[in-house]
């Protein structure tokens, strides 16, 4: 009898009670922002947002010895910018994703990321515009790529979280997203060595897809290029192809220089096209 | 992951299986052709089906009349139809009549190099197979009384037995054939038909996919690498233990055919008090829960009687087409099979509920049964395991917590968090689930779904609790539930019995201070007798602005607040016991596990709905706990009188009516 009644009056309260969802990062029931998928007000205003990056290389928020060593001269990207530091809760966030398979992260993690593509083509069309000779037209990416797991790794977490993220900002963005790189060796995780040993494991670890590079070579490159640069007048030489690389995170630069220096190679040797790598990361720890 | 899918003709009915390693299940079948009969055949379907949807196959299938004539066409179509909505599936058909000589297709199969995760070894060629048995002996022997998913079976040989860790499907195939695991899916669907006459709402809600480790329903869905579905399932509730999906594998083994063992019969109470140094109270109430532990298994007490305990216990058993051997699905006892048997150890705040159970993990582990300790925090486990250790040494121990190294051993005795419990299958004969009440068990069906699944059918739950749920105190005064009270503290003083203060709401005494002069004075009053002063609010965000307030009023003493949102909580609560701090204002984080000598106890707002029935006798139980201050205060102070404080008041009185009578006062 009791057990009827309390159903009933659970019942009623559900219908009455003040429209609350719970927040996916803290747990705590609250009313979730529109802005960023899934979070409450609390934890959004909790971002450590990176909007002013001090490194203007590696867009790291501090100061950044990396970048002073000599190395950091050959890189084969041209910069990095990272939507939030790694700090505590962020390291969390992703755990929560990569880690554990909470998939219901991914759209926060990809607005995060969109928000970011959009500071970053708004700062380097900034620059652009200063330069002598450049153009007034915004900065655009002409091909979206990401950082590869290995095979092994991918069946055991069921997704890779740079793909993941890459489509989510490809289709944002309406950028085509293209699959250039494998990963021909397994690496133990990243996570467990010094930053030497990340360095030095790099070296062989990436190959190119040649499924991906055929087919470009099927469609002609030319078609990305000339989506947004049809209007500009042909006097110059060829511009470079414009390839943005993404990743979760970005910690000695190793897996991005890696890849970077990949597709540059390649997109030159297959497709006789230069390129330009630059490279976006969810966080820069 | 993706797996074989085959049928089996055993001259009457048909069967649908999966396997891990086809060359396992084509010499089963063909050593084990005589029993099947001279018409045996196996079909092989596919060779690489989502796991998912192999599992929904087997599930599914329904025998079609002259299947035995059928060819391979036919087969495959009938598979397609059954997976309509999915895009079809590899083929790599062959059929074989077990008596006859076997196809190509099969020697090709036999001699073909095993995939990652197998055995290596060509499985026909002499010596193999005896091999592989050893292993699958083995694996069951580790397995034994486990639900872990693949990553984890994967953990538990890298520790226990590094040579199968890598190439352990070949094992658990043949293990699974001879019927010493059980492979299941980390989600499925339950196969159990739909319930008639529950009314149209409920009828959709049947199908939807579980998990089969936690019982919740699995909410997530998305593509997946491993298993190549675009809405692979996966279960959001018990991802903090690796992620349970559609594809994954999860391995269940029952611990030993035996029936759980019992306590040896009836002990005398003073016996039991004299070896375990207990008071009268606790060893009447300990020698009640060993009667009980005594007693024979009884039909499904768990189940008649715990509806609206267990919110899962599932109705009806499994009706398998086919009449195949299968698993009974987790968590769910048919109607008449033997199911738990449950004890309720209500023992108010300050009796010694540790000690009490001492007497009870002895019995059972004397005779040579396995028992559980469960309890929600993890500092309590760490608290416990010296004292568990010391008090039965000899006997192999294991202690569970997220981040234990102990993961993975073997263990006579367990103490774990609750959590740990959805990596157990039947396991103990004897499981204890101490704070019932407390929040991790309190309305979450996972957990006491995990309870339940770590406990043998025939073994027993003792539930330890000062504040036992509603239900359960219902059941326990309607004589449905074994219980035994223990309404006294171990000193054998009276519980302090809350008193009223009628006042303002504390978010109108923040406004005008001069409202809080009541409980100033009170507060005075206990401070100026020398004690130590819990004051509880209902919010955090009053805690910071009342310790403002307080220490102007109260100047000389210092008054410190904190919640589950300060970082300083440990040290604050360490210099309140060191009597450094004299009032501290805090949230019901407080309300359990600490022991403060000399303290009186305020709950402000406690007319407030975050207050129940349970935290208010909790909070009220930090008061009076030495027996040098056994008479502490306790003052409720609110604008109105509810509902939850009458009932903890009611509560208090009762317990100390019933010591009285039982004569375990002192003062009488």
């Amino acid at each position: 009898m009791n057990s009827i009644y309390t159903s009933i009056t659970q019942f009623i309260r559900g219908l009455l009670a003040p429209p609350g969802d719970i927040c996916l990062t803290c747990g705590s029931p609250s009313r979730l922002t529109r802005e960023w998928p899934g979070i409450c007000e609390r934890c959004a205003l909790a971002i450590p947002w990176i909007d002013r990056p001090r490194c203007p290389y590696c867009g790291r928020a501090s100061g950044c010895p990396d970048c002073l060593r000599k190395e950091a001269q050959h890189r084969a990207f041209v910069l990095n910018r990272s939507a939030v530091q790694y700090n505590d809760v962020m390291r969390e966030w992703l755990a929560q994703y990569k880690y554990r398979g909470h998939e219901k992260y991914a759209p926060l993690l990809i607005k995060m990321l969109s928000r970011a593509l959009y500071r970053m083509q708004k700062e380097i069309s900034f620059q652009l515009k200063d330069q002598v000779g450049g153009s007034s037209r915004e900065w655009r990416p002409d091909l979206v790529t990401f950082v590869p797991v290995s095979t092994e790794r991918l069946t055991e977490r069921g997704f890779n979280q740079a793909q993941v993220l890459a489509a989510g900002v490809g289709s944002i963005h309406k950028l085509p997203v293209v699959p250039l790189l494998v990963r021909s060796e397994h690496t133990g995780k990243q996570s467990f060595k010094t930053r030497q040993e990340r360095i030095d494991s790099m070296r062989h670890v990436f190959d190119i897809d040649q499924e991906s590079f055929r087919y470009l070579q099927h469609i002609g490159i030319e078609k990305l290029v000339s989506q947004t640069k049809s209007n500009e007048n042909s006097t110059r030489t060829i511009e470079p192809l414009r390839v943005l690389l993404i990743d979760d995170i970005y910690t000695t630069g190793s897996t991005i220089q890696a890849c970077a220096a990949i597709v540059k190679w390649a997109l030159q040797y297959y497709l006789d096209v230069p390129s330009e790598v630059y490279s976006l990361t969810w966080a820069r720890s | 992951m993706r797996v074989a899918v085959y049928a089996v003709w055993n001259g009457r009915v048909w069967a649908i299986r999966r396997s891990l390693d086809m060359r396992v299940d084509v010499l089963w079948w063909n050593r084990n052709k005589d029993k099947l009969g001279k018409t045996a055949k196996l079909v092989f379907l596919s060779e690489a089906m989502a796991y998912s949807l192999a599992v929904e196959v087997e599930q599914e299938f329904e025998e079609q009349p002259g299947m035995e004539s059928w060819d391979l066409g036919k087969w495959s179509t009938f598979v397609h139809e059954m997976l309509w909505d999915v895009k079809r599936e590899s083929q790599g058909g062959w059929i074989w009549d077990l008596h006859e000589a076997a196809p190509e297709a099969v020697q090709r199969l036999l001699a073909e190099p095993a995939g990652a995760g197998r055995m290596e070894a060509a499985l026909h060629t002499a010596g193999v197979m005896e091999e592989l048995g050893g292993q699958a002996a083995l694996l069951s022997k580790l397995l034994h009384g486990r639900s872990l998913l693949a990553a984890e079976v994967e953990s538990l040989l890298q520790d226990a037995a590094p040579g199968l860790a890598g190439a352990w499907f070949s094992a658990v195939q043949l293990a699974s054939l001879q019927g010493r695991l059980a492979l299941d899916a980390g989600v499925a669907a339950d196969a159990r038909p739909r319930r008639p006459g529950r009314g149209p709402l409920r009828l959709g809600r049947d199908r939807l996919p579980r998990c089969r480790r936690c019982g919740s329903e699995a909410t997530g869905a998305a593509p997946c690498a491993a298993c190549g579905r675009a809405d692979c399932a996966y279960c959001e509730a018990c991802l903090a233990l690796g992620r349970s999906r559609a594809c994954s594998l999860l391995l269940r083994s029952a611990a030993g055919g035996a029936s759980a063992v019992r306590a040896a019969a009836e002990q005398s109470t003073a016996a039991v008090r004299g070896r375990w140094g207990l008071s009268a109270a606790q060893g009447d109430a300990a020698c009640a829960a060993l009667g009980f532990l005594a007693e024979p298994p009884r039909k499904g007490s768990a189940e008649r009687s715990g509806r609206a305990w267990w919110p899962l216990s599932a109705p009806a058993g499994l009706a398998v087409p086919g009449g195949k051997p299968c698993a009974p699905p987790a968590g769910s006892y048919a109607q008449g099979e033997i199911a738990p048997s449950r004890f309720l150890l209500w023992a108010v705040t300050g009796a010694g509920k540790t000690e009490m159970i001492f007497p009870l993990l002895s019995s059972i582990l004397e005779q040579g049964g396995r028992v559980l300790v469960a309890t929600p925090r993890r500092d309590v486990v760490l608290e416990l395991a010296p004292r568990l250790a010391k008090a039965f040494e000899g006997t192999r121990m294991v202690t569970l917590y997220g981040g234990s190294t102990e993961r993975w051993q073997p263990g006579d005795l367990t103490l774990a968090t609750t959590h740990q419990l959805m990596r157990f299958y039947r396991a103990f004969d004897l499981v204890i689930i101490d704070e019932l009440d407390a929040f991790p068990y309190h309305n979450d069906p996972m957990l006491a779904f995990a309870a339940q699944n770590a406990c043998k059918p025939d073994g027993k739950f003792v539930y330890l609790s000062a504040t036992p749920p509603r239900p359960l105190q219902k059941e326990a005064a309607r004589g449905t539930l074994h219980h035994a009270k223990v309404p006294v503290r171990f000193h054998g003083h009276p519980l302090p019995v809350p008193k009223r203060i009628t006042m303002k709401s504390i978010e109108q005494c923040l406004r005008q201070p001069h409202l809080l002069k009541k409980l100033t004075e009170a507060l005075r009053e206990s401070l100026e007798r020398d004690a130590q002063v819990f004051l509880f609010v209902s919010r955090i965000r009053h805690i910071d602005p009342l310790v403002r307030i307080l220490g102007r009023i109260l100047a000389g003493y210092c008054v410190e607040g904190t919640s589950s949102e300060d970082p300083q909580r440990a040290a604050k609560v360490t210099r309140f016991r060191g009597r450094e701090i004299r009032l501290l204002v805090t949230t019901t984080i407080l309300e359990r596990g600490v022991t403060v000598p000399r303290s009186d106890v305020f709950i402000a707002d406690a007319d407030s709905g975050l207050f129940d029935e349970a935290s208010l006798v909790q909070m009220a139980g930090r008061a009076g706990r030495s027996s040098e201050d056994p008479a502490g205060k306790v003052i409720f102070a609110s604008p109105e009188w509810t509902h939850s404080q009458k009932r903890a008041v009611k509560q208090i009185t009762s317990m100390n009516l019933i010591a009285r009578k039982n004569g375990y006062l002192k003062e009488s």
